[in-house]
């Protein structure tokens, strides 16, 4: 998530200034903190042209939302729009080359993936919000979208609990005080995150390099295999610090600004099955996709196919919901992979629950969900099937497999 | 922030500042030898 670069080094600087502009109540600030996102996405991009089209991109919602009158008839349009656009910008290499096209931009636009979650959030939720009295100017949407604490990696903001928390204490002058204990806490936790990141997950990632280079010159299929889980430990490992340690600095960093972040991680590596899991890794994903993707999608069945049958409809959903969520995170096949696996672990965990529930009553599955063996021996299981299937992320796992 | 700094915050400022220390040296490391784990 985060590499060592002057871009970096920068960036640290941004985080330990930023909160002595931010703290300040004046009618300005949002201007500044605007003027603050535009430099740190202008010297992000690479060319003129990366940040024209990042500029378009991020526009058109706005300008949708703003303009157009009949919304609720052209929203399906304008979301299967920026959904295309994205697959285009982000540059799915196995799509295009199913299609036989060679499309492929010459270059990544940053946090693109993290822009469509909040350009979709804001079109689908700005409507209702207008009516809840909300309003939106230009400035407010780009600091929604393109705020540097939330860029890189999120967490995922919604522009609800973005608005409700930047125009807080807005009648206030002068800056807004804060409390010595959790001056100190928030402090720490971003010197944690910096940490994890550079210290833990740095050597964790070494390792996992280590490994995965070795399975390339494999004497026998038992190394392989041995080597392939010595690699997943270390990698999933590698993932939950860095990532976990990215969102202490910025849910740390932004609490020095007075700014608040959602949690995004919740020990997930305790999880008792894979859906447990993804309610405590990447929160703010799990909570996206369930709104966006699971809960309209689950309607639907529901009211066609599978009136009748709410637990497959249910397992369905989600299977696509996951596919859908593992294929946004990365455009090579073998997120295509890691969408698959992550849906059929929620699915056998969703049918696995189901059947126990109605084997054995409600009181005794409570007593076998409570059981101390039963929690350990299947933290142990989701932890596997979890480090196992995160191989698939940040490694070309796919093609080791075909060769 | 009016309050006063007692003795256990002298505490809490050298731990995170050892913390800091650390970091920085991993990222020295980093940037100069690219294996992280040679200092370790």
């Amino acid at each position: 998530m985060i590499e060592l670069s002057t871009k970096s080094l920068f960036f640290v600087l941004l985080l330990l200034l930023a909160p002595f502009v931010l703290r300040y109540r004046w009618k300005g600030r949002k201007t500044v903190f605007l003027i603050l996102n535009i430099a740190v996405i202008s010297l992000a991009a690479g060319s003129l042209m990366q940040l024209a089209i990042t500029a378009v991109w991020i526009l058109i919602p706005f300008l949708f939302v703003r303009f157009v009158k009949k919304q609720q008839k052209l929203q399906p349009v304008l979301i299967i729009w920026l959904i295309a656009s994205f697959v285009y910008l982000a540059g799915y290499g196995f799509l295009f080359s199913v299609l036989h096209l060679d499309l492929i931009l010459p270059f990544k636009i940053l946090g693109l993936s993290y822009f469509l979650f909040r350009e979709i959030d804001y079109v689908l939720q700005m409507p209702y919000l207008k009516e809840q009295g909300y309003a939106c100017d230009l400035t407010d949407y780009l600091n929604y979208v393109l705020s540097f604490y939330t860029l890189l990696a999120g967490p995922i903001l919604r522009y609800k609990a973005f608005a409700d928390d930047f125009h807080k204490d807005e009648d206030q002058k002068g800056y807004i005080p804060i409390a010595k204990q959790e001056l100190f806490t928030l402090i720490n936790r971003v010197v944690n995150g910096y940490f994890k990141v550079y210290v833990i997950s740095a050597i964790l990632d070494h390792y996992a390099r280590y490994w995965f280079d070795g399975l390339k010159s494999h004497s026998s299929m038992l190394h392989a295999i041995v080597a392939f889980c010595i690699f997943a430990f270390f990698n999933c490992w590698f993932i939950y610090f860095n990532f976990s340690g990215y969102c202490d600095i910025v849910i740390g960093a932004a609490g020095l600004a007075g700014l608040e972040i959602h949690e995004n991680f919740n020990r997930p590596y305790l999880s008792c099955n894979v859906i447990e899991f993804w309610n405590r890794h990447h929160i703010t994903l799990s909570e996206w996709i369930r709104d966006y993707i699971f809960m309209p999608s689950y309607k639907l069945l529901l009211s066609g196919p599978l009136a009748k049958a709410a637990v497959a409809a249910q397992a369905i959903a989600l299977f696509f919901t996951f596919f859908v969520a593992g294929i946004w995170h990365g455009t090579t096949i073998d997120y295509v992979m890691y969408g698959f696996f992550q849906g059929l672990g929620i699915v056998v965990s969703l049918l696995y629950r189901e059947k126990r529930k109605k084997l054995l009553g409600k009181q005794k599955n409570k007593a076998y969900e409570n059981n101390r063996a039963v929690i350990w021996i299947t933290r142990i299981m989701t932890w596997s099937y979890i480090s196992l299937t995160f191989s698939f992320t940040g490694y070309p796992v796919m093609p080791l497999f075909l060769r | 922030m009016n309050e006063r700094f007692e003795a256990k915050d002298i505490l809490k400022i050298l731990w995170i500042g050892l913390k800091t220390a650390i970091v920085i040296y991993a990222v020295f490391q980093v940037s100069n030898l690219t294996i992280l784990y040679q200092g370790f």
